[in-house]
């Protein structure tokens, strides 16, 4: 089970780049996909998805072009866009019914599996309510549980949580990592701790192009000894804050507790910290800017 | 002032919306096509105004009132259409909540989506204005440019009428019953009893304050330049317009006159401006129905639900229990690889098709049904003609749910889309065309009228393929329901032959008829899979 992409590039209609010669390969495992808004992150899970065709490159899944054969990836996908819609005038079981004939289940299997998402997704006690009743967090758990429907091997998932609270987003995250084992799953998000909790590898986006890809550990690995604290008055704060690349600003009784990625010690006081995901995002994505 | 500046920045706003786009390009390209062929050449196949034989010459004053004549109910019903989303916009693009959070008020809000409307259309009405001038030098019968003549007719009759129709327009999407298709059919039958009120009037002018049209207003004047010019010619009355083709292949050849144009006198421009203050009213009385946006108010009653229930759903907390969050994930692995099933995807789209219809849909649809195959054919065929109106707003809808609804991202990521979703939702279609007319069907095959069941199956085929291929190209229900409403009144309902795609007429019918339709609606299908792939790869 593989997906490949090389050198997949998108341009949009007014010569906007959504993506720009990104190559990547994916293994089983859950693969995060981080970047700030505008990256390229949905260009790419449409992309994979089979919905938007990219301007070059080529895509595959198991050695099959995606672009010349979309129905080998769409028999065995999962796809939650980041934006969708449902039938407002169905309940979910009707929608997700609707949904398992075209994923091509039978009347069996789809009744069955249903009433088990329902209660993964915790949406048993208002299955039968229209949709349309339903709040964004209750819509976007039955995209989840049409994702699934199919039991998919490969699952992408565009900006997944938006709307969920936090009791969701766990049972959400615990989700993904009981699915991830034999299949390939795609996590698209700008939340770090998402990612941090349940990503088996992290791919960094920015400006349409792939900063890097790497498994937590060694993300933050790249990010050790240039993490440091300053405490500082607050009138310093903002030169400062112009001259290194801060990650978290805390005010205390002692002045402001300041969070740096650096390479070099920001100044004189300055405490090594160990480093978080945050910070190797900040680092990565930082260093693309500059470039 | 103030309020004055915010009506000025709606209708900006909404005008620039609409006017930016590929889409309104193509109208005013269309709109110029109209206008050239509304001023067609003698020797021509079709003519457009004439009385008994004899045409004014295309001078400035004729150009600008032919032009005003034939716009104002062409416009007063594709632009009805065409403008009829203001709300919907809004509403769909979330700008409405934004806009209900302001110090906005409703009067406001619906005068300024009625002067957008009206801009929208005052915009094509000025194309046609620019066209007749164009038209003028392109006929070259009189080539002395009168613009005042040439658009004092645009001004005056044509533009009241869209102040009209841009504000039946806020009217209906402000009324919830109206907004939907079942508004879209409402208004196409109220422009048909004003089309019937215009014809009648054309020859008398003291109906002229009360004639939307304004044909009280020209026509009389023209007739009398005629009557100068040719005496007797309009004592028939033989005043005619439209696109009036000449039967046998044969070619109009009409005598030409003068008419120097209308004087524009204060009591004729006050008649006319009792149409934009009618506008007014109408656009006022539309804020008494416009729910600002609230959202449990505006859902569909579709569901049965009504909006103070559906808010109390959307409010009641779902409980979840301790033992549930922390519950183990229990999904268990579908073991073996499915085999994707046809019938249970038309099963699907059928029931989607028929979700939210109420009994009495139903119970109509059955008499009529009942009615089909019970009575004598002839009678049979005339209860088809309702049979087939009655599922509209069903087949308006398919080829746009996905758009409308934004399931097409999840829906077109399954497999095969094209070959399994899509001819499922056409065979739906086609089911409930055959359950709803298979009672003329049933007469037919009972006759053994060869000619009669390869028209009905031809309807069959026909209603739901332009529905599908309409739907996938113009992404809304509305374009289908226009267009097959002219088609079933023009057709079936007034029994044109080379149109009546049911066989309405009977043994009446030619019989090319059927297979014309047949082959239309192959052509239609190849439009319908054309167009969903183009969605697929986009």
């Amino acid at each position: 089970m593989k997906l490949s992409l090389e050198g997949v590039s998108k341009l949009y209609s007014g010569k906007v780049w959504g993506l720009k010669d990104f190559s990547l390969d994916v293994e089983p495992g859950i693969l995060g996909l981080l970047g700030p808004n505008g990256a390229g992150k949905s260009t790419l899970m449409r992309i994979l998805a089979t919905i938007t065709k990219p301007t070059s490159g080529k895509v595959t899944w198991n050695g099959a072009d995606l672009v010349r054969s979309p129905n080998s990836v769409r028999a065995v996908l999962g796809y939650l866009p980041q934006d969708f819609g449902v039938y407002p005038n169905l309940n979910a079981i009707e929608f997700l019914e609707y949904l398992a004939a075209a994923k091509g289940l039978d009347r069996k299997t789809a009744r069955q599996r249903i009433q088990e998402l329902l209660a993964v997704v915790n949406l048993i006690d208002a299955r039968k309510r229209p949709l349309g009743s339903f709040s964004g967090g209750m819509r976007q758990r039955v995209g989840i549980a049409q994702a699934l429907l199919n039991d998919p091997e490969l699952l992408i998932v565009d900006e997944p949580t938006a709307g969920l609270d936090p009791e969701e987003r766990v049972r959400f995250r615990n989700l993904l990592s009981e699915l991830s084992g034999a299949r390939i799953v795609i996590l698209s998000t700008h939340i770090v701790s998402d990612v941090e909790a349940c990503a088996t590898k992290i791919a960094l986006i920015a400006r349409g192009q792939l900063v890097t890809c790497a498994a937590p550990e060694e993300l933050l690995r790249s990010v050790e000894g240039k993490v440091w604290e300053r405490i500082i008055p607050s009138a310093e704060l903002p030169a400062l804050r112009q001259q290194y690349l801060t990650s978290s600003t805390m005010h205390r009784s002692d002045g402001v507790h300041l969070r740096i990625v650096s390479e070099a010690a920001p100044g004189p006081g300055a405490l090594p910290q160990s480093a978080t995901l945050e910070d190797a995002y900040l680092y990565w994505i930082s260093r693309q800017k500059e470039q | 002032m103030k309020s004055l500046r915010s009506l000025y920045h709606l209708a900006r706003a909404d005008f620039l919306q609409r006017t930016r786009s590929y889409g309104f390009l193509i109208t005013l390209v269309l709109t110029l096509y109209v206008a050239y062929f509304f001023v067609p050449p003698n020797h021509s196949s079709y003519a457009t105004m004439q009385i008994a034989g004899h045409r004014g010459l295309y001078n400035s004053a004729y150009l600008g009132s032919l032009m005003a004549l034939l716009i104002a109910p062409f416009l007063s019903l594709g632009g009805f259409y065409l403008v009829k989303n203001a709300i919907g916009r809004d509403i769909q693009t979330g700008v409405g909540q934004i806009l209900a959070a302001t110090t906005l008020s409703k009067p406001l809000y619906t005068i300024g989506k009625t002067i957008s409307n009206f801009t929208v259309l005052a915009a094509m009405v000025g194309i046609m204005g620019i066209a007749a001038g164009v038209m003028q030098f392109v006929r070259h019968e009189d080539l002395a440019l009168n613009i005042p003549q040439l658009l004092a007719p645009l001004v005056f009759i044509a533009l009241p009428v869209m102040t009209v129709v841009g504000a039946v327009a806020v009217l209906f999407e402000a009324v919830p019953w109206l907004r939907g298709g079942f508004g879209n059919v409402v208004y196409f039958f109220l422009w048909i009893v004003a089309m019937s009120m215009r014809l009648g009037r054309t020859d008398d002018p003291h109906f002229a304050s009360n004639d939307l049209f304004g044909m009280g207003i020209v026509v009389p004047s023209i007739s009398a330049a005629c009557e100068a010019a040719f005496p007797g010619s309009t004592t028939a009355g033989r005043f005619s317009m439209g696109i009036n083709f000449k039967s046998g292949g044969k070619f109009w050849d009409l005598d030409t006159f003068r008419w120097e144009g209308l004087q524009w006198t204060g009591e004729i421009i006050f008649s006319r401006l009792q149409w934009v203050a009618l506008s007014l009213g109408l656009a006022l009385l539309a804020a008494l129905f416009f729910r600002r946006f609230d959202t449990a108010k505006e859902r569909s009653k579709r569901s049965g639900k009504p909006g103070k229930e559906i808010a109390q759903l959307e409010a009641a907390p779902i409980a979840i229990p301790e033992a549930q969050v922390r519950a183990p994930v229990a999904l268990h692995p579908i073991s073996k690889r499915r085999r994707f099933s046809f019938l249970f995807m038309v099963v699907a789209e059928l029931r989607l098709a028929l979700h939210g219809i109420t009994l009495w849909w139903y119970l109509v649809a059955a008499g009529l049904f009942a009615a089909c195959l019970f009575t004598p054919l002839p009678i049979s065929r005339g209860f088809l003609v309702a049979a087939w109106i009655w599922p509209l707003l069903i087949w308006s809808a398919m080829g746009t749910r996905e758009r409308r609804l934004r399931t097409d991202q999840i829906v077109f990521s399954t497999a095969h889309p094209l070959r399994r979703q899509l001819p499922a939702c056409w065979l739906a279609g086609v089911i409930i065309a055959v359950a709803t007319g298979g009672g003329t069907g049933l007469r037919l095959l009972l006759a053994g009228d060869q000619l009669g069941l390869l028209a009905w199956t031809a309807g069959a085929l026909f209603i739901p393929t332009m529905a599908l291929a309409l739907g996938v190209w113009s992404g809304s229900s509305k374009l289908f329901e226009v267009l097959y409403l002219l088609l079933w009144y023009l057709g079936p309902a007034n029994h044109l032959g080379d149109i009546d795609f049911m066989g309405a007429m009977g043994p009446l019918l030619p019989p090319r008829t059927p297979i014309v339709f047949l082959m239309v609606t192959a052509v239609l299908a190849v439009v319908a899979v054309t167009g969903r792939r183009r969605q697929l790869t986009n």
